[in-house]
């Protein structure tokens, strides 16, 4: 005899009901008018019967219906052993272990290690496991088309060895690709037939799924209904997580040398710390001075400029939340080239006539290159022309720069800029056209000055061309306001090499460019300087010199900043050598060079040497492995991904076991009859209950 | 005079069968017509009475003395005989009756079907109905009333109609100040006659000394009729019950079984009391129960009546003459 329904037998206290009432004696129930009570004297009631129960048969009827109700719900079968048999077929499990750099944090890597430990534990020798691992992509450590051909047993034992080993990478979670690749992976093997169709087919995730874990590529994904998902969250001891990042430099800075560093500084929502400490540091350790103290709530996010960056630090950490290993902040120094621009020309006393004053005035460097403007004069010229530091050459023709025709060609063809501007009315413009013409490959060329009018406008500009391309946005293509008060008119044959960058409202041209091999020679028929025009004034005046001064630029530009596994062109790097801030060569595990692209494992400063260029790169932990605010495990849900939960083999026994009992309850139905007689007792009762009213 | 009370006779509870049922009587709403049945009931069956015999008929001869009048000579007598005889009628009066009846709370007690309250109406107005038949002039006072209404004795038209109204009146009887009311009607009744006391008497027996003394001191006969429930005498309850008294509102818990025989010792006390002091006092006092038909009542007055007049009381007078129905004859 067995209770299918055990709980309900509780029901039978409810005995306590009947006995209690049936101890209760009756009060006299109302009242009955008297004519006159000067006869009578109270009589109370006989109290001596108060504990004794009355009408016992009665009582003892009802207590008989509740019991056989609190049987009948409880519902009550007769054991026939040869009907529970157990027999459990084999499962299949596939452990997908998140190894992202989130795992890092010792207590979750050792908690996702026990999971897999317990879940081996719990199963059947049946059951056969696969076990992949899951950072940034897919690994295969035990594949799941092998576990058809394998013992239970023994891939469970496989597991366990390869867990030993097995440890968390530095990269991202790409989780929600990884699940869908699981589920293709043992669809493809069912269709295939490398394993059982018939056996039931399990996922199992442990991971401390955080909310940079892109479940979002799960959206629109069809995830097959045979498949269950049990999700084991792997929580750390102390929730919450702080990070920083590094912002740019302010531009308006006055001296690179002492831009200031901002950083941002994020705390996750369930962060128990507030109170945080960020400071220079170096390798070996934080520098003493510039550190500070911010409070940062849960949830929120701070911009902190950073004190004056101490000498020999190279990264920014933070300090006082859950997890350090994300706290630093690498700051890549850049190996600033310098190119040396050389101005030859008038230099009138005025600035507001002086065309270099206001190249000199122009911020014309950038993060790697410092350009340096220097005035000579023209017997100088060819000296600093065969220097390998100068980079460009800004012009105003004159009977002594033309004398060095070849030399400027020579350094236009190896790579040189050469500005030519026509900023003054030539004493003899014919000699200055046949030099143009000459530097210029172009016949015939001729220059005269533009008749006098109040101002001329630009009116064709080529927004194709690299110069003007960054200044074709709506917001700023308006060159109206940017007056020209005297330039010269330049003449020259349809068929030459020149090409036309920028034309003035009288069709003549602005700005003409010839390209020599690498290098370029620039043709302006009007001058900057305020006497001439209000260029210099303009803003638009930086971009367009810079486009003349390096119209490669934008290709050349490095990123400094890489995320960990990021691929990044090191092709420059002839025999690449890749060591750490320390100097130490990189072991060959933590970085992958492959097709002139590097991909590098682990997040720190590193240098990369090859040939005779060197430079730092800084690796940082992907952002997203920072967010680490844990994620409900029903965000599966959201995605249509159907949750389970993998039973133990007891659990399981218990189950079929459940399972069994309750289809023979159901053969036996004994519960029915149990109510029948219920019936007939409450029948009974109201019989006797009337006959004792009516006595 | 037999100043005791009178109990049921066998011979009483032959003639009950033939007495209408009071339970059927009190289905009748109109008072008068309850009344009018009930006499005319009793009357219809008077002959099966041996007590015919009241009203005006021939009483003895008395021999002729010097200043009789010759008018009441038997003349065919003396035409017989040679003798001078005068012969004597007993004539009734025109009686003047009192009926008090006890509006108080405990007369709204009953078996069920009526209370005593409604009993002791329907008696009252029975009496009425008849004395009134009978050129008797009745008058009713309610006793137990915060304000007593009185209606003096009177025999003439529309004076029955009055009667009934004033006891067909649902009055809200308090507390059963017997005593106070007797004594006010002994103010009020400055001629003698019979007054009737229609009550349960439920209220202390020394507090009615006094005020029968008043009234038999005004000369007037006293009948009271004491109307009770037969659950009050012995204690008919089926169960143990919360009792609460009707007048004071006092609640106790009683067993019937336990408490009857202390009841019925009490209560046997307090009617010897009652008949005590009815003794003392020159009363007459018959029990009657509410479910006894109400012309044993009606037996009982006439009987009483009869009784009081053969024993020369009250007002009983004889008057010589050959009118039989001589109205005018010097009442009490």
């Amino acid at each position: 005899m067995g209770l299918l329904a055990p709980l309900y037998a509780l029901a039978a206290l409810a005995i306590a009901g009947p006995i209690i009432f049936h101890l209760i004696r009756r009060q006299p129930q109302g009242q009955l008018q008297f004519s006159s009570l000067m006869f009578l004297t109270p009589s109370p009631p006989r109290l001596t019967r108060r504990s004794r129960l009355d009408n016992l048969w009665l009582l003892l009827l009802r207590v008989l219906a509740i019991l056989l109700i609190a049987v009948a719900f409880a519902r009550p079968y007769l054991r026939q052993d040869s009907f529970l048999s157990s027999a459990l077929g084999g499962r299949r499990i596939v452990v997908l272990l998140d190894t992202s750099g989130s795992m890092q944090r010792a207590d979750v890597w050792a908690g996702a290690k026990d999971a897999v430990d317990r879940l081996l534990d719990s199963l059947s020798p049946q059951d056969q496991v696969a076990l992949y691992t899951i950072d940034s992509e897919l690994s295969t450590l035990l594949a799941i088309d092998d576990t058809g051909a394998s013992d239970g047993a023994a891939t469970q034992q496989a597991t366990r060895t390869a867990l030993q080993s097995l440890k968390p990478t530095w990269n991202r979670t790409a989780l929600g690709d990884g699940l869908k690749s699981i589920a293709d992976l043992i669809n493809s093997a069912v269709i295939s037939g490398k394993i059982d169709p018939t056996a039931q087919n399990e996922v199992v995730l442990i991971t401390d799924l955080h909310s940079g874990c892109q479940l979002e590529t799960l959206q629109g994904f069809p995830w097959p209904e045979t498949i269950q998902l049990d999700v084991r969250h792997v929580l750390p001891a102390i929730p919450g997580n702080a990070r920083v990042s590094l912002m740019q430099a302010a531009e308006d800075e006055p001296d690179e040398a002492e831009a200031t560093f901002r950083v941002r500084v994020e705390n996750d929502s369930d962060s128990k710390e507030q109170n945080l400490r960020l400071a220079w540091a170096n390798s070996s350790g934080p520098a003493a001075e510039g550190a500070t103290t911010i409070q940062v709530p849960a949830g929120q996010v701070r911009v902190v400029p950073m004190s004056a960056r101490p000498p020999r630090t190279d990264r920014i950490v933070l300090a006082g939340d859950a997890w350090d290993a994300d706290n630093a902040a690498f700051v890549a120094d850049p190996i600033t080239a310098v190119e040396r621009i050389v101005y030859c020309g008038s230099q009138p006393s005025k600035p507001e006539d002086d065309l270099a004053y206001f190249l000199e005035q122009a911020p014309l460097g950038t993060e790697l290159v410092r350009r340096e403007i220097i005035r000579i004069k023209s017997e100088e010229l060819e000296v600093l022309l065969s220097e390998p530091e100068t980079k460009g050459v800004v012009l105003e023709p004159s009977t002594d720069v033309i004398r060095h025709t070849e030399s400027l060609k020579r350094f236009a063809r190896s790579g040189g800029v050469v500005i030519v501007c026509l900023s003054r009315e030539a004493d003899d413009a014919a000699q200055v056209a046949d030099w143009l013409g000459e530097l210029l490959d172009v016949i015939d060329m001729k220059i005269d000055e533009a008749p006098q009018r109040e101002f001329a406008l630009l009116s064709r500009i080529d927004f194709q061309h690299p110069i003007f391309a960054p200044l074709s946005d709506p917001r700023f293509n308006d060159f109206g306001k940017l007056r020209f008060w005297s330039h010269r008119n330049v003449t020259y044959p349809s068929e030459s090499p020149l090409q036309v960058v920028a034309e003035f409202d009288d069709s003549t041209p602005f700005l003409l460019e010839r390209k020599l091999d690498t290098g370029r020679i620039w043709l302006l028929s009007a001058g900057w300087q305020p006497t001439a025009s209000g260029l210099a004034l303009s803003s638009k005046f930086i971009p367009i010199m810079m486009g003349m001064l390096d119209p490669n630029g934008r290709t050349r530009k490095k990123q400094l900043i890489h995320e960990v596994g990021a691929k990044f062109d090191v092709s420059e790097l002839g025999d690449l050598r890749v060591t750490d801030s320390q100097g130490q060569p990189l072991d060959a595990a933590q970085y992958i060079l492959a097709d002139s692209t590097l991909r590098i494992l682990t997040p720190g400063l590193f240098w990369l040497e090859g040939g005779q260029t060197r430079r730092q790169v800084a690796i940082q932990l992907p952002a997203s492995e920072c967010r680490l605010t844990p994620l409900d495990v029903a965000q599966f849900e959201q995605y249509g991904v159907t949750l389970g939960k993998v039973e133990s083999d007891a659990q399981r026994r218990e189950s079929l076991r459940q399972l069994q009992v309750t289809e023979l309850e159901s053969k036996q139905r004994l519960w029915q009859w149990l109510i029948t007689a219920c019936i007939m007792v409450l029948a009974l009762e109201t019989f006797v209950a009337g006959w004792l009213h009516r006595r | 005079m037999p100043e005791r009370e009178q109990s049921q006779t066998p011979a009483t509870a032959e003639r009950q069968r033939w007495f209408i049922d009071p339970t059927a009587i009190m289905q009748i709403k109109n008072l008068t017509l309850r009344a009018k049945t009930i006499v005319e009931g009793f009357t219809a069956g008077l002959h099966r009475s041996p007590l015919h015999g009241f009203s005006v008929e021939f009483a003895e001869y008395r021999p002729y003395v010097v200043g009789d009048d010759p008018r009441n000579l038997d003349w065919k007598l003396l035409a017989r005989t040679d003798r001078y005889y005068v012969k004597q009628y007993e004539d009734e009066t025109n009686r003047r009756c009192y009926l008090a009846v006890d509006q108080s709370r405990s007369m709204a007690y009953g078996n069920g079907q009526y209370t005593k309250a409604q009993y002791a109406q329907t008696l009252a107005a029975t009496l009425a109905y008849y004395l009134n038949m009978h050129r008797d002039a009745v008058g009713v006072m309610t006793c137990g009333n915060t304000a007593p209404e009185f209606l003096p004795p009177r025999h003439r038209t529309g004076h029955l109609q009055q009667i009934m109204r004033l006891l067909g009146n649902e009055s809200a009887g308090v507390d059963s100040n017997l005593a106070g009311s007797l004594s006010q009607l002994a103010g009020l009744s400055r001629r003698r006659g019979l007054v009737v006391l229609i009550s349960d008497l439920l209220t202390e027996p020394e507090s009615l000394f006094q005020p029968l003394g008043y009234l038999r001191g005004r000369g007037h006969q006293v009948l009271i009729m004491r109307v009770l429930d037969r659950s009050e005498i012995d204690l008919q309850l089926e169960k143990s019950t919360m009792l609460r008294d009707m007048e004071s509102g006092k609640e106790i818990y009683v067993d019937p079984e336990a408490a009857r025989k202390d009841y019925q010792r009490r209560f046997e006390a307090h009617r010897e009391q009652l008949v005590d002091i009815c003794h003392r006092r020159g009363a007459r006092m018959f029990t009657v129960t509410i479910d006894q038909p109400l012309d044993v009542a009606l037996l009982e007055l006439i009987s009483t009546t009869q009784r009081m007049a053969s024993g020369g009381a009250g007002g009983r007078t004889t008057a010589s003459g050959s009118q039989r129905n001589s109205s005018a004859a010097g009442s009490s």
